[in-house]
């Protein structure tokens, strides 16, 4: 069986192949940002309700955790360690989803922050998912698409992943050398 | 500089500009200094909302930005940049206390969007220069 790309009838198929190349290329270099500048958005969504001291929102949706638990060690969590202390974790998720929306956007050390963003989405589907209305494929998808961005290094095109990291791979520092691995 | 960094320094500032003009002509009738804003993207989840002043801010910000990154003046780019942290500082401030005043009209997500301005508005101007013969020629690797 032949392997060589199929062309139009009397067309070189080199040529035809050539141009569906050029735009699979294309296509698979800047999908990934896409998702990556969607999931930012997704983020600064998250960031805009996480309303400081009080937090009223997050404590609504973290009860369902313990009311209407999905992992019973999560519930134990929730309701031991992170509601009675609320005003504290409540900043550490809105800098964590504002510091999503923030770098993943930039698409600077977006690797690692794919990984923060698979952990929250893991944290959200662990407290909510029980909760009246969810739909339990929008976790499932939104982490799916953290492990796509990471797997694809999403910030190396269009995003400043792309820009610094060639310098990150020869730095002898320890900040460059965990940037290159972040990025 | 590297004409890679300065390509996004200008989109940086671009967009930022592009949302300051938005917000200042949907702005329009608002109180100028909030609390209430326009809001960007409002049926995907809002980003925002922005004030008309923080319209301005953007505008002006956005300008100097463009500015610097044009003429290669990386002052200008780093005042810029510390412009869009000092008004990010501002709306959580002003957001964490009773949101009376909100002069930028923030929330959370506006603070991000001020961040994310200028954290990258930052990066790229105090970036130690890289004058490697594969840099500027470099795709990601």
């Amino acid at each position: 069986m032949s392997a060589a790309p199929a062309g139009p009838a009397g067309s070189a198929p080199g040529a035809y192949g050539g141009g569906t190349e050029a735009l699979d290329e294309r296509i698979s270099r800047w999908v990934p940002p896409i998702l990556r500048v969607v999931l930012a958005i997704v983020w600064f969504q998250g960031a805009s309700w996480k309303k400081p001291p009080e937090f009223a929102g997050l404590q609504f949706f973290t009860e369902f955790g313990v009311t209407k638990p999905v992992l019973a060690p999560w519930a134990w969590l929730l309701e031991n360690i992170i509601l009675p202390n609320l005003s504290l974790f409540g900043w550490g998720v809105l800098f964590a989803e504002a510091g999503l929306a923030v770098f993943l956007l930039l698409g600077l050390a977006t690797r690692f922050w794919a990984l923060v963003g698979m952990g929250q989405t893991l944290a959200i589907a662990l407290s909510a998912l029980n909760a009246p209305h969810e739909w339990v494929w929008s976790y499932l998808l939104m982490f799916l698409m953290h492990l796509a961005i990471f797997a694809t290094a999403a910030g190396r095109t269009g995003g400043l992943d792309g820009i610094f990291r060639p310098m990150w791979l020869r730095s002898r520092s320890l900040l460059g050398r965990a940037l290159a691995l972040a990025s | 500089m590297d004409a890679r960094v300065t390509r996004a320094q200008q989109v940086i500032a671009g967009v930022a500009l592009l949302v300051g003009i938005y917000v200042l002509l949907r702005g329009l009738g608002m109180p100028f200094a909030g609390p209430e804003g326009v809001s960007l993207l409002p049926r995907a989840g809002p980003v925002g909302p922005f004030s008309p002043l923080a319209g301005v801010v953007t505008i002006v910000l956005a300008l100097a930005a463009l500015a610097g990154a044009l003429a290669s003046a990386r002052a200008l780019v780093v005042l810029a940049g510390a412009g869009f942290l000092a008004a990010a500082a501002l709306v959580l401030v002003q957001w964490f206390g009773k949101n009376d005043p909100n002069w930028l009209g923030g929330s959370g997500s506006t603070m991000a969007f001020f961040g994310a301005a200028g954290i990258g508005l930052l990066v790229l101007a105090l970036a130690p220069a890289d004058d490697s013969p594969t840099y500027a020629s470099s795709r990601g690797s």
